[in-house]
């Protein structure tokens, strides 16, 4: 409704909004007379068409006070247009104010962004060799530390573990603000190969699981990776892993804590009770080395047998230095025939000798084999919430059947098959159960697990596959579409359809569900942090290898959904296995010459900053 | 540690295989954008300060337009249309955070925000006409803000006005002709204000400079 309907009659005005027109452009004559003669005539809309008048002269009176724009505009403008060139699809998203309404995570409130004009000279994001040395640093940012952990192949194929202790950042736009880019601490574990690598560690980080991947993929292992402040003995039950062939148990259970000395190791406070919820502990006939099965039970007592240890480095930390123990994933023969017929070493001519065991480094990681002759299928493998199992997916190495859900339990030989369907994926932990996803007459379905109890749950309907769900168990992310196999001809993959965020227990695709993407994926991880506040999606619809796409979305407490609109990160691009926590959020990129570069993001009260951990091919990220 | 810090550009990142996705050329778009910001990155300034009333914002929401710009070079038609179509991408990031934030940021009216009643002299001096106004066009919808403001302050003409707002020029003619009346009223409505708390100031006891 016009305001001029309000001043009185329609005469009035039509008068009043003559005046205001005429501001602007030439109103036409038979308007402009009939205006005159009723501004003579009616006083109140003369007294309006002068308040026009004055007030266009006091609106241009404005202009004497014309604000100045920020010095350091272009800096920070040109750095974001930088960023557009130079980085493709990864938008400046960080470069932007912005204020994301989420309640819990003050941390990510406002994020602003300031380049120094100095630093970057005009010359945007990442400032060409001929600003070396220009201008004053930008100064680091104070984040909530944390460590980012990468794994690697060393020159002689053995497993790097890098870490890098992280409690600052450079801000956001500043490619270097005095931070060594460099990861600071280096362990070798005793493990070779030449494959690539995926890395888990335990949720007290006191184990690793490294899987091979890639052509010749074979194995699965578990790495001890004592760290200086011990976490809780019941996830350090790992146990001492037998030499194979030689059948001769080398490692104590007290190596295999990560405590500084070997000689001084305890027994791990309740051997036993690790091994008693293993029920390959019993049922591993096929291994070919029964002793692997008992040995945590006999082994306090024989603590001190550090003989393989003290070989190990200079240092002489206790390691879990056997490898190779020959523990076949045994659901049973029949389960996974193509894993208990595989071929013998000759598959992984890399598998080392135990005694052959060296570190380079401090420590001395000791490896053990939990699965051997398969292919880890999807990126998806995770340690349950309170680090008491593993969980992945696999199928045998020869492609005999598809894949099956393998659950090892920290103290065992081995994992074993929880699934004999041969078309069933690790979906993840809900709680100490597993979800798992599974094709049952072409058509996707996930089930609840209780591993305890052996009994499993239908859960969501319809088509619902691979649910990541989110801490609060309220809302999950998931396959909504059909399935095909894969070149293997055995892994079900997705086909046509869309992932979606929706509420959880998944019902039907609500129409308030939002989709994260549309159209085939070859693969995809799904990462809440622990309060739910922000979603890590990664997506990839290339092989095996490749670099996919990266976003990082903030998630309204109230209602559950995520702002797509304004993604945190958007379509970053990355190497599957992302690291998302508290705070920060870990990825690998492809870089110049093949190399691979570390992006951190890390956030922390109102601030937001980052930090490019420069690396060598083939580094990923452990989550 | 590092010798020098400089020397990480050696090892820069780019993604591989990663472009944006134009059929344009990316080097000319960025000396178009660095051209266009010379010239007018004050006065898009000005005009997204006088929108927000954030000086903050308004340099982070610039910076935002000429991003924009960039992104969107190949849809500018005619390059002598590029300051009406930069005017339109500015009042897009302002009306999409106004929107976004619904914030309303109105300056306290004068002696409002004080303990105790104002001085006559102060409030003379407070209320001076450039905050009476500023005042008042807070108060009026934002879009009609925006008219006034690009028409009186920015001198857009009639198409570039149209052209800037997202619409047709008699809708632009119609909105700034709505805005004239509503600022009226809300300067009059300002007035008002001014003159209850003048009144106010009379009949209280208060501190006199």
């Amino acid at each position: 409704m016009s305001p001029f309907l309000a001043s009185g009659t329609a005469d009035h005005g039509r008068a009043r909004e003559l005046a205001a027109a005429r501001l602007d452009e030439a109103i036409p004559a038979a308007e402009a007379g009939w205006l005159e003669d009723h501004l003579a005539a009616c006083p109140d809309c003369s007294a309006v068409a002068a308040e026009y008048d004055d007030q266009r002269s006091a609106l241009r009176s404005l202009r004497l006070d014309t604000p100045e724009p920020p010095r350091d505009l272009w800096a920070r403008t040109s750095a974001a247009l930088e960023s557009e060139g130079a980085r493709g699809s990864w938008r400046p998203a960080w470069l932007r104010v912005r204020t994301v309404p989420l309640a819990p995570v003050a941390a990510l409130m406002v994020v602003t962004i300031v380049v120094g004009a100095g630093l970057l000279n005009g010359r945007g994001l990442f400032p060409d060799s001929t600003s070396k040395g220009e201008g004053p640093m930008p100064t680091p940012i104070n984040v909530a530390a944390t460590d980012v952990q990468v794994v690697s192949r060393g020159d002689d194929g053995t497993v790097q573990i890098l870490t890098r202790r992280l409690d600052q950042v450079c801000p956001m736009g500043a490619e270097a603000c005095g931070i060594s880019p460099s990861f600071d601490v280096t362990t070798t574990a005793a493990l070779s190969g030449s494959s690539d690598l995926d890395a888990i560690n335990s949720p007290s980080r006191d184990q690793m699981v490294v899987v091979e991947r890639g052509a010749g993929a074979t194995g699965v292992y578990v790495l001890n990776v004592g760290t200086a402040s011990p976490a809780p003995s019941a996830s350090v039950a790992v146990p001492p892993a037998t030499t194979g062939p030689t059948g001769a148990p080398t490692a104590s259970p007290g190596a295999a804590t990560p405590r500084p000395s070997a000689t001084t190791a305890p027994p791990t406070p309740d051997p036993s009770a690790s091994v008693a919820p293993a029920p390959s502990a019993s049922a591993a006939p096929s291994t070919p080395d029964p002793s692997a099965s008992v040995a945590p039970s006999p082994s306090p007592s024989v603590a001190p047998s550090p003989s393989a240890i003290t070989t190990t480095g200079p240092s002489p930390t206790p390691g879990l230095v056997a490898t190779g123990a020959p523990v076949t994933p045994d659901a049973s023969a029949t389960a996974t025939p193509g894993a208990s017929a595989a071929p013998p070493a000759s598959t992984k001519p890399s598998a080392p000798a135990p005694t052959a065991t060296v570190a380079v480094s401090p420590d001395s990681n000791g490896a053990l084999e939990i699965a051997r002759d398969v292919i880890v299928v999807g990126s998806l493998a995770a340690y349950s919430p309170d680090g008491s199992r593993f969980a992945f997916t696999a199928r045998p190495a020869d492609g005999s059947v598809g894949p099956d859900v393998y659950v090892w339990t920290v103290g065992d030989a081995g994992a074993r098959a929880v699934t004999t369907d041969h078309a069933s994926v690790f979906s993840g932990w809900l709680g100490e159960r597993l979800l798992v996803s599974r094709v049952v007459d072409g058509k996707p379905e996930t089930a609840l697990m209780n591993l305890g109890g052996g009994t499993e749950t239908a859960v969501g309907t319809g088509s619902t596959w691979r649910p990541a769900v989110s801490p609060n168990h309220k809302a999950a992310v998931w396959w909504d579409g059909t399935l095909k196999l894969a070149d293997d001809g055995v892994t079900p993959v997705p086909g046509a359809g869309r992932l979606v965020l929706g509420s959880w227990p998944a019902g039907k695709v609500a129409a308030e569900s939002q989709v994260l993407h549309t159209g085939a994926l070859s693969d995809w991880e799904v990462h809440w942090d622990q309060d739910g506040t922000v979603l890590a999606v990664w997506t990839t619809t290339k092989g095996a290898g490749a670099a996919g796409s990266l976003s990082l979305y903030s998630i309204d407490p109230a209602t559950g959904r995520a702002d797509l609109d304004h993604p945190l990160l958007d379509a970053a691009p990355a190497f599957a296995s992302v690291s998302l926590e508290a705070g920060r959020l870990v990825w690998s990129a492809p870089a110049d010459g093949g190399d691979t570069t570390v992006q951190v993001l890390a956030w922390s009260g109102d601030s937001v900053g980052r930090l490019e951990l420069p690396s060598q091919q083939g580094t990923t990220v452990v989550h | 540690m590092v010798a020098d810090p400089f020397e990480l550009e050696q090892r820069r990142v780019l993604p591989a295989g990663l472009s944006v996705s134009a059929g344009w050329d990316r080097d000319e778009a960025f000396r178009f954008v660095e051209e266009l910001f010379s010239k007018h990155q004050r006065e898009i300034y000005a005009y997204l300060l006088r929108m927000l009333r954030d000086p903050e914002l308004a340099a982070d929401l610039t910076q935002d337009a000429f991003v924009k710009a960039y992104r969107a070079y190949d849809s500018l038609e005619k390059p002598e249309n590029a300051r009406a179509w930069l005017y339109q991408i500015a009042h897009r990031v302002a009306l999409d955070n106004l929107r976004r934030n619904r914030i309303v940021r109105f300056i306290p009216l004068v002696g409002e925000s004080r303990n105790s009643a104002p001085s006559a002299e102060h409030l003379v001096m407070e209320a001076n006409l450039s905050g009476e106004l500023q005042r008042a066009l807070e108060r009026i919808p934002e879009r009609q803000r925006a008219a006034l403001l690009l028409a009186e302050l920015h001198d857009l003409s009639g198409l570039e006005l149209a052209a800037a707002l997202g619409v047709s020029h008699v809708a632009a003619r119609a909105l700034l002709t709505r805005a004239r009346e509503s600022l009226r009223q809300a300067l009059a409505a300002e007035r008002q204000a001014v003159a209850d708390s003048e009144a106010a100031a009379d009949h209280r006891p208060g501190p006199r400079s």
